[in-house]
């Protein structure tokens, strides 16, 4: 599926990032430069995008190759927040010391290694002070509020006792039938 | 000690005085003070990497220059109301910063001193989301605030400043609001199956009437953006695909009183971004941020230009190349002047118009904001 995933907002600041990222791998390996991008995450442009609802189908549209700290990861297809995979959890454990959101949305997600579309649960993580790193943006199916289950710029860990954003994980749930 | 550095302080203030240059003076600390008649420019801030120091933004659009800042708390939305020299942010607090007890509330700040002056507690229901400037509106005679509510479940909070009494008035699976403009109690909101709610008020503020009309919109095959712009007694709406949505909210039940198609023809270019068109109401123009390669999921994308819509002539009057802008803004006491938000470069720009050709330049910037999303030039 060729649609877009992220916005065009994302790929000027991709271009940016690649270029920091490509100097600093030349001299200092990979880990060093997505350092460098989580660093240019939290400094540059980052979007007003908060991490929630993104149920529809959504599919990764790159991911060959892509590992769990880049946007491009299927499973992140409709993820739209930061990755906890970033942020001391993993992608599919919440942080230590945060909790999962009681309120999630499930996307559907094509993993181009085995041809299936999962369902995929998007829970927040919530109770510590905003991550930061490690920003993706996916607004493919994103509706406004009046669609409060598919709406991206609201708190998702509103309904938690400890409601503040930390990152957002993505567990797989099911395998999508009839895909 | 305390006295001793005193005097310290006031021996080397002194001494540093007797050796000053001679185009330079003894100063003492002041505070700057704001010009009454300044072009004020909001600028809401959500600060996404830390989000418990959401700030707004108060600059001179006379010079781009930043003239002082608004605490916005967790995901804070503002109200500016000029008339009253009040700027009302309704934000969140928690009693550990992050953790701990959660405190909603309405800090009333006066527009001058930019000090908090009032602050109007609330329920903890109130939507955590981005400053739309559809989630945070007065009534049309500026009596009521009404501010959007959700813990999902939807619902609008209406508020007396002075009193600080408030109804909650429930719009399940509907979202925004718009004040009717001849009706002081009565507001509208879209809802997902595509109709709008009509709400009228008791002027008790004890109760409220709910009416709901024909669909107004397709929230599936084009949604309307909750971004809405005042042109006379109507708000004029915009939809994913370009459509110009023109809206009575005064009735019992809202009506849509005409749609233009901006983008008809060009089927490759669709509006986007978070507040993505500003309309001037005497000119019937409705300046609108476009990009290109559409499709589903890039309406949020940044500009790629600026599209000049002549509403009364039903036209497209010009393009203008002006990208990476996401939130724009007319300024109220200049109709050839544009604000806006370039989150691709962090920055606030200014814009002039050409009132014969419609075209759009920038005329200034300041390198300011990270996660911005609503500007607002109310004076």
């Amino acid at each position: 599926m060729s649609e877009i995933k992220f916005t065009k907002l994302l790929e000027a600041f991709d271009r940016v990032a690649e270029t920091a990222a490509r100097r600093s791998a030349q001299t200092i390996g990979r880990r060093s430069a997505l350092s460098a991008i989580g660093k240019l995450l939290v400094g540059g442009a980052i979007l007003p995008v908060l991490p929630f609802d993104r149920s529809g189908s959504a599919r990764a549209d790159t991911a060959h190759g892509a590992g769990e700290a880049d946007c491009e990861y299927w499973r992140y297809c409709a993820l739209d927040g930061f990755l906890c995979s970033c942020c001391g959890g993993s992608i599919s454990a919440c942080p230590p010391g945060t909790e999962p959101s009681k309120v999630t949305w499930v996307g559907t997600c094509h993993n181009p290694q085995d041809g299936k579309d999962y369902l995929i649960s998007y829970n927040d993580c919530c109770g510590k002070t905003t991550c930061g790193r490690c920003l993706c943006n996916g607004n493919v199916g994103e509706r406004p509020g009046y669609r409060m289950g598919i709406h991206n710029d609201i708190n998702w860990c509103m309904a938690n006792t400890q409601s503040m954003y930390h990152c957002t994980v993505s567990v797989i749930v099911g395998v999508a039938e009839g895909k | 000690m305390v006295n001793r550095l005193g005097l310290a302080l006031t021996f080397l203030a002194l001494g540093t005085a007797s050796g000053l240059a001679d185009d330079l003076k003894v100063e003492t600390p002041r505070v700057a003070t704001l010009s009454p008649t300044m072009q004020r420019v909001y600028v809401a801030d959500a600060a996404l990497p830390h989000m418990v120091d959401g700030r707004i933004y108060l600059l001179d659009g006379a010079d781009m220059s930043l003239k002082g800042m608004f605490e916005a708390g967790f995901a804070g939305m503002m109200l500016a109301a000029p008339d009253k020299h009040r700027l009302y942010v309704a934000t969140t607090f928690y009693e550990r910063l992050t953790r701990g007890k959660r405190s909603d509330v309405i800090q009333v700040f006066d527009d001058q001193s930019l000090k908090v002056v009032d602050e109007i507690p609330l329920p903890s229901r109130r939507a955590q989301a981005l400053s739309y400037r559809s989630l945070f509106q007065s009534s049309s005679d500026g009596k009521l605030l009404l501010l959007q509510n959700a813990t999902p479940a939807t619902s609008v909070m209406a508020v007396d400043p002075s009193s600080k009494r408030q109804l909650e008035i429930a719009s399940p699976g509907c979202y925004g609001i718009y004040p009717a403009m001849t009706r002081a109690l009565r507001f509208a909101t879209l809802c997902g199956d595509g109709t709008a709610g009509t709400i009228t008020i008791a002027a008790n503020l004890k109760s409220s009437e709910r009416k709901t009309g024909a669909k107004v919109f397709d929230p599936d095959g084009d949604p309307l953006f909750i971004h809405a712009e005042r042109d006379g007694d109507t708000y004029v709406f915009l939809s994913f695909k370009g459509k110009l949505v023109r809206m009575s909210v005064e009735g019992e039940t809202a009506a849509v009183t005409e749609t233009l198609d901006m983008a008809a023809g060009t089927s490759d270019w669709a509006p986007g971004g978070y507040q993505p068109f500003a309309v001037d109401a005497k000119a019937g123009v409705a300046y609108v941020l476009m990009h290109s390669g559409a499709s589903n999921g890039s309406h949020k994308n940044p500009s790629a230009e600026i599209w000049a819509y002549d509403l009364r002539n039903k036209r497209l009057a010009a393009r203008s190349p002006v990208t990476g802008l996401t939130s724009l803004t007319l300024a109220a006491s200049d109709p050839t002047t544009l604000f806006a938000i370039n989150l691709v470069d962090s920055k606030i720009v200014r814009l002039g118009i050409d009132s014969q050709t419609r075209g759009i330049k920038p005329t200034g910037e300041i390198k300011l904001g990270e996660t911005a999303a609503l500007i607002e030039a109310p004076r």
